[in-house]
């Protein structure tokens, strides 16, 4: 108690500490190499050779973000698998986590370790340290080494989507980051419904938004579940209103809006989704829903893994959530064979079609410290994995390998330079999967073979397999939703994907305001007219401000 | 003469000083040294420049920073919670511990001593969890209790109303133990000739707590007051961070919540640290005035 009172301030002032003892040091350190600089030595390597091995082996420091609840096969660990083995026994470079822990607290130690200076040598950063540490020239600048050693392949996936990643990764016209880009498209919201229950109160498919409303409220009063008591809901939400699981972004999408993403207004300008009219009319519906009961009273305490314990125990049967829903309801396959869920596309509350919001291409960057001798390696890694998980030497025994008991390890996402498929590649794969699926044929597979297996597993009536059957099938699966909206570009990707100076400063403000006020007005705690008196605030608190700096740096980005 | 007494008592003693030197030591690395790092609340600070490096802004941090949104609310509701923490913690235990001292059965007075003790040992997110789920409208032990007696269920995490008091009640309960052994062991140390004369007077159960164990417990209750009062902006973050949520950062958002928003999340040292040296400011301005009277009333004196 008597500590307590000071610890936050303790804690920085510590870290002050350190950086005065940090930056007593380094500034000499590249005078020190000055005359060398840093990375010139790759630089005039008159023969770039992106898998080329080190003659003497070179030791990397490294930071990055690993989940506690990785699984590894035996004897290995996030430390010591595949990928680290790999990278010594290939390229010669040996790589030393100075520290790693989970991503929900990843970027708040990441900025403990740059005010106190003490950078590693590789890590990942978000958008906005990305551009702290790059406005100190705290960052190597990796142009050229890029130019050179990133393998064609690596070039291939990494600017597959339209060289938005590597504009995002750079600053001032340098390259300071490794995008690690992703197929956005996964983040598409999409409707899951119990189809047992469906049956059972005799409901049809959805076609618009009013029907998903009818079924929510069929869901509420039907008792679905046939135990006689009004314990189920029509739509599950969490505390953060946004997310993966029982999302409201998909149920706002329905009403076109985009909460906490960037899109064009009518005359083209970039504004913020949350606080555009469309969003007022999605509150005012899921207040009213509310007031009927269709909403879990206690959602504005309950995180996700709440949630999920709430499905597991019945208790709903619609939710807007993401492709691998699925994989969180295995627990209620087991409880209740019975039970089963598809997934439908979003619907539209009028007659313009529904389009799902997906985030922006690279948000995470690998980043060197600027002074670390090896620029290079951070890409040579780079070429390391996509050829091992993509490649013609691909090799899924041994950078996808199960456990002793047949399932997936956490081997494929513990490489510590990663960047994976864009969406057009990736929507190619998953129509390769439903293809092989349906033939039963593997070798028409271009990736996914651990869920191909799984639902040739359940097609022989493994249970097993079961959720990778509802995430990836043929038919009525969250894949299928996807490629559904990828072809008819039913989708809106988030314009902005950077940092500006008034939101690093004034974020965490105005995204409590939002979620404050959101909660208020679905509970009806706050009349809606609580939105118009949101949407003023947030512009006179920085939200005004940050629109202008996001257009001026969308603009400048299209010169 | 005086010279010589004060060389053989150093002489007698200096073991006693040497078992001081390392904790004096880790409060000059803990706590002193990170004092010189406050100067970053005047200015405008970044990580790469350093102490020095940053440019001086004087107080334009702390005119920011009570020029957020909701500061005052903020305050008020640090200062709320924190006294009736401080109210709580100080009698709450000092009645268990006269009610535990009445027991004679030492090995039920220690069970009981041990099992009140035992949630002091357990982490706000542990705690949290559980309460979320004791205390849920729905499903939650206290609530199908209510409901059972007839009563509309409560929504106690959720609730404006209620938050602010489940924030007293929870870290109350959670914490007098601690206190209470405190209590337990100032009142072994009243001569039991006290109480043998009392009876001898005539003076009953009541009477003897009021006229002898009470007082005798004055310096102690006195000290722990002192102390506490210290805490009085100091709502407790791991306790508010595990249990608040958007519906309830009206009644229940504080100002180690904010420094964390603002410090961790938003990277802005030099916002942060000044509202830490706020803090750090009035708790000493309390712990000073509350010295003083403890000295005035109590004629106490840690010194």
């Amino acid at each position: 108690m008597k500590t307590g009172k000071l610890t936050l301030a303790i804690v920085i002032m510590l870290s002050m500490v350190l950086t005065a003892c940090g930056n007593n040091d380094k500034p000499q350190e590249p005078s020190k190499e000055s005359g060398g600089n840093a990375g010139s030595a790759a630089v005039s390597d008159p023969n770039p050779e992106p898998f080329g091995k080190y003659e003497k082996t070179v030791e990397v420091h490294a930071a990055v973000a690993s989940e506690p609840n990785w699984k590894f096969p035996e004897g290995d660990s996030f430390e010591n698998n595949a990928w680290t083995r790999g990278y010594e026994q290939e390229l010669g470079i040996k790589v030393v986590y100075d520290w790693t822990t989970n991503e929900g607290s990843y970027f708040n130690k990441m900025n403990v370790a740059i005010t106190s200076g003490d950078l590693p040598d590789v890590f990942v950063v978000n958008g906005a340290q990305l551009r702290l540490l790059a406005e100190a020239d705290q960052l190597a600048d990796l142009t050229e080494v890029y130019e050179k050693y990133a393998a064609p392949f690596t070039k291939e996936l990494i600017e597959g989507d339209g060289g938005l990643g590597l504009k995002a990764a750079s600053h001032g016209g340098k390259l300071v980051g490794l995008p690690k880009s992703g197929s956005t498209i996964y983040e598409l919201p999409m409707v899951w419904l119990r189809t047992d229950w469906m049956k059972k109160l005799n409901l049809q498919e959805p076609k618009t938004m009013q029907d998903v409303l009818a079924i929510a409220e069929a869901f509420k009063n039907g008792d679905p579940d046939g135990n006689g008591k009004p314990d189920t809901f029509g739509l599950p939400i969490t505390k953060d209103l946004y997310g993966g699981m029982a999302s409201l972004t998909g149920f706002a999408n329905s009403y076109h809006a985009y909460p906490q993403m960037w899109v064009k207004d009518k005359d083209g300008k970039a504004v913020y989704g949350s606080t555009q009219p469309e969003m007022k009319a999605t509150l005012q519906q899921l207040a009213d829903m509310y007031k009927k009961g269709l909403i879990d009273p206690e959602f504005g305490v309950k995180d996700a893994e709440k949630v999920t314990d709430d499905f597991v125990n019945s208790k709903f049967g619609l939710t807007f959530g993401a492709n691998w829903n699925p994989l969180n309801f295995i627990d209620l396959k087991t409880k209740n064979p019975d039970s089963d869920w598809k997934a439908v596309p979003i619907v539209s509350s009028d007659d313009q079609t529904a389009l799902g919001s997906i985030g922006f291409p690279a948000t995470q960057f690998t980043v060197v410290r600027k002074g670390f001798e090896h620029p290079e390696a951070v890409v040579k890694m780079l070429n390391f994995y996509q050829e091992k998980r993509y490649g013609k030497t691909k090799d899924e025994s041994v950078y996808n390998p199960n456990d002793a008991k047949g399932n997936q390890t956490h081997v494929y996402t513990s490489a510590l330079v990663k960047s994976d498929k864009a969406n057009e590649m990736t929507i190619s794969d998953l129509k390769n999967l439903a293809e092989a699926v349906t033939k039963q044929d593997k070798s028409i597979l271009t990736d996914y073979i651990p869920e191909y297996e799984k639902m040739i597993k359940f097609k022989d009536g493994d249970l097993s397999g079961w959720a990778s059957t509802r995430q990836g099938g043929p038919e009525d699966s969250g894949f299928s939703i996807l490629i559904k909206a990828y072809d008819s570009s039913s989708y809106v990707a988030n314009l902005f994907g950077g940092q500006t100076e008034t939101m690093s400063a004034k974020w965490s403000t105005l995204d409590k305001l939002e979620k404050e006020t959101f909660t208020k007005i679905i509970l009806g705690y706050s009349d809606i007219s609580a939105f118009d008196e949101f949407v003023e605030k947030w512009n006179a608190l920085g939200g005004k401000k940050i629109t202008e700096e996001v257009n001026r740096d969308l603009s400048a980005q299209q010169e | 003469m005086v010279q010589q007494q004060a060389t053989s008592r150093w002489k007698r003693q200096w073991p006693l000083y040497a078992m001081l030197v390392p904790a004096i030591i880790c409060v000059v690395i803990y706590s002193y040294i990170p004092l010189v790092g406050s100067v970053i609340a005047f200015q405008d600070f970044t990580p790469f420049k350093g102490w020095f490096g940053s440019d001086w802004v004087g107080l334009d941090q702390f005119r920011y920073a009570f020029e957020l949104p909701d500061i005052w609310k903020i305050i008020r509701n640090t200062v709320v919670i924190s006294l009736m923490k401080i109210v709580a913690g100080l009698f709450v235990p000092i009645l268990f511990a006269l009610l535990l001292n009445e027991i004679n059965k030492m090995f039920v007075k220690r069970s009981i001593q041990t099992l009140i003790y035992l949630p002091h040992f357990l982490s706000w997110v542990i705690l949290g969890g559980i309460l979320i789920d004791i205390l849920s409208p729905s499903e939650g032990m206290v609530n199908q209790l209510i409901k059972w007696l007839g009563f509309e269920p409560v929504f106690f995490l959720g609730d404006n109303r209620w938050f602010p008091y489940i924030l007293v009640l929870t870290d109350t309960w959670k914490e007098f133990g601690f206190s209470t052994i405190v209590y337990l062991a100032a009142l072994t140390g009243i001569n039991p000739a006290l109480y043998e004369a009392a009876v001898i007077d005539g003076a009953g159960r009541i009477k003897q707590t009021w006229h002898i164990t009470l007082p005798g417990m004055i310096p102690i209750i006195v000290l722990m007051a002192t102390l506490s009062l210290g805490n009085v902006l100091n709502a407790g973050f791991d306790q508010v961070f595990n249990l608040y949520s958007p519906q309830v950062y009206e009644s229940g958002d504080v100002l180690d919540t904010l420094i964390y928003r603002v410090g961790l999340e938003d990277m802005q040292y030099s916002v942060a640290t000044a509202l830490g040296l706020v803090k750090s400011v009035v708790s000493f301005a309390f712990i000073s005035i509350s010295y003083w009277l403890a000295y005035r009333l109590a004629n106490y004196r840690i010194f």
